[in-house]
């Protein structure tokens, strides 16, 4: 386990993509955040003040900004990096070449979803420190009421992470099924935008059709974006906060627990079917 | 003792949508002996590739039983072999030493070796470079580098002089020929017959799938064939067509070859003289493994 982990570890950090798409994350957010804290802590989207971004309140408006936010770029680019690096696998031909050294198919397996973990991991910790960071300095200590981390934030980490793991798997599905790193991006968003936004959307101009594309609520992309909606856990603060906004989404249509049994599903259903994927077919 | 073992091998691929089948390999059986050098020939598209493809379980097989080291549990057997497949595979990001660190981690040998296989096969000034800059003959030899990094009982090489210059391959054909003076097993496919010829000590032929000849080159090459000259060379054919053990025969090079079914060159020689057909020259002639091999699958 420690040896796959060492292994992965050499393939992502000696890689330039792996950096570069770092660097530009980081460069999306810093200056949003420098922004935000040269103007004691709001955030301005489409003309509207939103609320400070100092702790605690801060942890949960960082993962709902009306897709400004860290849990709608992590979306986006967690899922990249995976398809690169596991696409890349196929293409550069070194998953046969790892299992003809010695690896398992279970153990090569092993592997990518403990790539898909460390990158969850690196997500979360740069959540973790740009909110911190910036949301600690803007804390008003005069009034301060709450803890620095409440426990709803806790549990609002917790979905964050699962969210993480949740869209890096099944980017992980995508590149093992592509065996190209090109081909997993592109059938990402896909799946993501058409077959998850689109549709859905399409049927539901028509009634007839309107049940049929509630069922779309429960695909795993859908279910990734509900679990970490902030509303969900910090009821009273933040969905008050949030409904000030114009199309914010703090008010959940699923129950939390439907959404965490959907969303603990997807992730088993998600690495089983790219275990037996890996395990069926020829290298 | 025999260190692989194939029973009956077979894979067939089915096309998805019109769901005809093709079986790229066809019930192959035969086995490698421990300190052999295994030279594994066929044409292109013949299953040479498929086969050791699914010795190495990269490749699901249809059907047939693989034995290495007499275990049919091949996880536990990979880790005792080095091998390389078509081309060599690393990434190309990576420079020649992190690649090797990836195969000595997964192999669980240590760092200190990868310097020293480096250093055998002349890469140990490049070994900083990334694997992308590196020429095909480099390449080649970190592949080599790579199948040979744990000191494995079995190395199995696919083509590895490919692309190669005439010292490269002199060079990859000298370190295959100290692993066997090493007493290793090395199971070896090429499509350059001299090489193979000049390496290997024994050869199984396959062609479209199915195993065709399995043996010693010794005994592959070494044909019950006579060259033979008399002055009369019309009258040497006329009587050799006479001759109940012989094959056939055919004139090159000024000479007649003559492919014996039963009995000695003393019994062709005394047979001639008593047909009034005195040769100036009879001796046993050798067919190169090339010729064997288009023999066999043309």
């Amino acid at each position: 386990m420690i040896a796959l982990l060492q292994i992965e570890l050499i393939k992502t950090l000696k890689r330039r993509a792996f950096w570069v798409s770092l660097g530009l994350f980081l460069l999306f957010f810093l200056p949003l955040m420098i922004a935000a804290f040269g103007r004691g802590g709001s955030i301005e989207i489409n003309n509207q003040k939103l609320v400070s971004i100092a702790l605690p309140q801060g942890w949960g408006l960082m993962l709902d900004l009306q897709g400004l936010d860290i849990a709608s770029m992590s979306r986006l680019f967690l899922p990249v990096m995976v398809c690169i690096f596991i696409g890349s696998e196929f293409v550069f031909k070194t998953s046969r070449q790892n299992i003809i050294d010695g690896l398992s198919r279970e153990q090569f397996f092993l592997a990518k979803v403990i790539y898909v973990l460390f990158m969850a991991v690196i997500f979360f910790v740069l959540y973790l420190v740009l909110v911190f960071t910036f949301g600690y300095l803007l804390i008003d200590r005069s009034q301060i009421t709450d803890a620095i981390v409440r426990g709803v934030d806790v549990q609002m980490m917790g979905a964050f992470f699962v969210m993480l793991i949740g869209t890096g798997l099944l980017a992980m599905l995508f590149g093992i099924a592509s065996r190209n790193t090109g081909t997993a991006i592109g059938l990402f968003f896909f799946y993501s935008t058409v077959v998850e936004q689109i549709a859905p959307n399409l049927l539901r101009l028509k009634e007839s059709l309107r049940p049929i594309a509630e069922y779309f609520n429960y695909l795993p992309i859908h279910i990734f974006r509900e679990i970490v909606k902030p509303g969900r856990y910090d009821t009273e603060a933040l969905s008050a906060k949030f409904a000030q906004m114009q199309g914010a989404s703090a008010t959940p249509d699923m129950t939390t627990q439907t959404v965490w049994i959907c969303a603990l599903v997807y992730l088993v259903v998600l690495s089983g079917a790219s275990y037996l994927l890996l395990k069926k077919t020829d290298l | 003792m025999a260190i692989i073992e194939v029973f009956n091998l077979t894979k067939v691929y089915t096309n998805p949508l019109t769901r005809k089948q093709k079986r790229a390999v066809d019930g192959i059986s035969f086995s490698v002996e421990q300190g052999q050098i295994f030279g594994f020939l066929g044409p292109n598209g013949s299953g040479k590739t498929t086969t050791i493809g699914m010795l190495l379980d990269i490749i699901n097989r249809t059907d047939g039983e693989i034995k290495l080291f007499g275990e049919t549990n091949l996880n536990a057997a990979r880790k005792r072999i080095g091998a390389t497949l078509e081309t060599p595979n690393f990434y190309p990001y990576l420079s020649g030493y992190d690649n090797l660190k990836i195969v000595a981690k997964i192999k669980g040998i240590g760092e200190e070796r990868v310097q020293e296989i480096l250093g055998i096969v002349k890469l140990s000034s490049r070994q900083k470079d990334a694997f992308k800059a590196y020429s095909l003959g480099m390449k080649q030899r970190l592949s080599l580098a790579s199948a040979m990094l744990s000191d494995p009982d079995i190395i199995i090489l696919d083509e590895p002089a490919n692309g190669l210059d005439p010292e490269g391959i002199r060079e990859i054909r000298e370190i295959i020929k100290g692993l066997g003076r090493q007493g290793k097993t090395v199971f070896l496919s090429s499509h350059l017959l001299d090489e193979v010829e000049q390496t290997c000590t024994h050869v199984a032929v396959i062609k479209d799938g199915k195993l065709v000849k399995q043996g010693s080159v010794a005994e592959l090459t070494s044909r019950n064939i006579a060259r033979l000259q008399a002055d009369d060379m019309d009258l040497l054919r006329t009587v050799l067509r006479s001759y109940g053990g012989v094959l056939s025969n055919e004139t090159r090079d000024g000479a007649v070859f003559a492919a014996l079914g039963e009995g000695t060159l003393s019994d062709l020689n005394r047979y001639l003289a008593s047909q009034g057909v005195y040769v100036s020259h009879l001796s046993e002639a050798r067919q190169s493994l090339e010729e064997v091999f288009l023999e066999l699958t043309s």
